[in-house]
């Protein structure tokens, strides 16, 4: 009885929202359903080549140049504007690189079905850290947030694992 | 200990002159990312541990090991990515000596990448005796030194079939081994406040062979591991133990990290843990660690301990690790 006691204590303390901001990926029933009346899809996140050598250069067809990692994504929103953030980190979780803070992308407007084609976003890594020296040898994690501009707080995330070797 | 302090100050110094202009964020073989004990209390372990989680945390841990022996074997899944696996084995050789080894694989097809380990643990009183003529007593001062063998194979996983043909040329194989070392100190001045100090990778060399069809690839080279040191301080009461570690970098581009710990004991069979990390002057890479333990005693003969903690990367909100571990 006790125990029963503790949990629905937990559970009430969890509902008013209080552990929210303590620990991520928490939500209430209330947030949940709010973010699910929100339409924001990221798909097809891809780091290539995977392992990759920062001292390659492309120039593909079509004008697109960059240099060593080359990641790809598509965006879906309901929001004319999404902000992207793109950050490199080691395993250990320490950033090595911010590729992109809160870089506003235009996403046309679409419906809850989602019909329509989506954005398709492109970034590069040369493989330098923010201090502009060479990262080293290894395995770094790309992690991505889209936010939607259109509604405090409401944001999709996704990682992918890639390695650098010169 | 003037010797050992110069000695030291002299690998730093070297380990310095060896960065260049790379960057000294390590990505590969990171070790420090197992140890359901260790996560627990928010990776501030260099002071707690002792027998076979030593190889990896502090080797000077290893002599502070209580019985005649002491086996290991850890898992983490990091991030639902990949995970890392470790089994290590330590052997009381004397009264103040102990000889560890173990293995530690991390990765998939895309990295996979493997750490021998050879410890010696010594009880003070046994260097002490030698270097300073018998003056240091017994468990006071631990010493630790952890020889290291590195191998890593890339570049074994297949390639997207719609990769565009030049990505796919520029696709790097291959592997790389080397070697390093690692130094342990622990302290003991009281029965409750023990401290600890850590060398990780002051003498270390890696040579990588890479190849790629583009020709982009560096092909046979050295690239070393960064060197850091950890400081840590452990209390304990008669229901808890609560540790802290500070894991300091030699190189601007790397930031300090702060552990903290808290080990609670419930009864003589169940513990409870928690910790929190961060990097200490930007504080970023915030985590928030929970474990239990679990003892139970074999037939009389040894104790059998289950670990897990459950690690949450609070600026990442869907992906977080889990650690496992069963100790004898």
């Amino acid at each position: 009885m006790r125990t029963l006691k503790t949990v629905i204590l937990i559970i009430m303390i969890w509902q008013t929202g209080i552990l929210s901001p303590l620990i991520p990926g928490l939500t209430t029933t209330a947030e949940a359903a709010e973010r699910q009346a929100r339409y924001l899809v990221i798909s097809d996140l891809k780091a290539a080549p995977n392992p990759f050598s920062p001292y390659s250069s492309y120039s593909f067809f079509g004008g697109e140049e960059g240099e060593g990692l080359r990641i790809s994504f598509k965006v879906e929103s309901q929001a004319r504007f999404v902000w992207i953030t793109g950050k490199i980190f080691n395993v250990r979780g320490n950033l090595v690189r911010t590729i992109t803070e809160l870089e506003p992308v235009y996403s046309e407007k679409r419906g809850p079905d989602g019909t329509g084609e989506a954005v398709e976003i492109i970034l590069w890594w040369d493989g330098m850290s923010d201090h502009n020296r060479r990262a080293k040898n290894g395995r770094y994690i790309f992690h991505l947030k889209v936010s939607d501009s259109e509604a405090e707080n409401f944001f999709q995330e996704k990682m992918t694992t890639f390695v650098m070797v010169k | 200990m003037k010797n050992i302090v110069l000695c030291s100050l002299l690998l730093l110094v070297f380990a310095c002159c060896l960065q260049g202009s790379e960057s000294s964020i390590q990505a590969a073989f990171i070790e420090d990312v197992i140890g359901a004990e260790a996560w627990g209390m928010g990776g501030a372990y260099r002071t707690a541990v002792t027998g076979a989680g030593s190889l990896v945390f502090n080797p000077a841990g290893l002599a502070d090991m209580k019985g005649n022996r002491s086996f290991s074997v850890e898992q983490a899944e990091l991030m639902e990515f990949f995970s890392c696996s470790f089994m290590g084995y330590a052997h009381r050789l004397g009264e103040r000596s102990v000889l560890g080894t173990g293995l530690l694989y991390s990765g998939d097809d895309v990295l996979s990448e493997f750490t021998g380990y050879l410890s010696l643990g010594l009880d003070g009183a046994l260097p002490g005796n030698l270097l300073a003529g018998g003056v240091i007593p017994e468990k006071l001062l631990f010493f630790g030194i952890t020889g290291k063998f590195f191998y890593a194979s890339f570049g074994n996983n297949s390639a997207d079939s719609d990769l565009h043909p030049e990505l796919l040329a520029n696709r790097v194989s291959g592997s790389a081994s080397g070697f390093g070392i690692d130094l342990g100190l622990k302290i003991k001045p009281t029965s409750k406040d023990n401290f600890s100090l850590v060398f990780k990778n002051p003498v270390n060399y890696i040579r990588w062979k890479s190849e790629n069809s583009a020709g982009t690839a560096l092909g046979s080279y050295s690239e070393n591991l960064p060197v850091n040191w950890t400081v840590g301080y452990l209390r304990k009461e008669e229901k808890f133990r609560a540790a802290i570690d500070l894991q300091k970098s030699l190189f601007y581009d790397e930031e300090d990290n702060l552990h903290l710990g808290v080990e609670y004991f419930l009864s003589k069979e169940f513990t409870l843990r928690g910790g929190y990390a961060q990097e200490l002057v930007t504080a970023d890479s915030k985590r928030l660690t929970f474990g239990a333990g679990f003892m139970a005693g074999i037939a009389g003969l040894t104790n059998i301990r289950f670990d897990l903690a459950y690690l949450l990367y609070l600026e990442w909100e869907r992906y977080n690790s889990l650690f496992l571990s069963v100790s004898l």
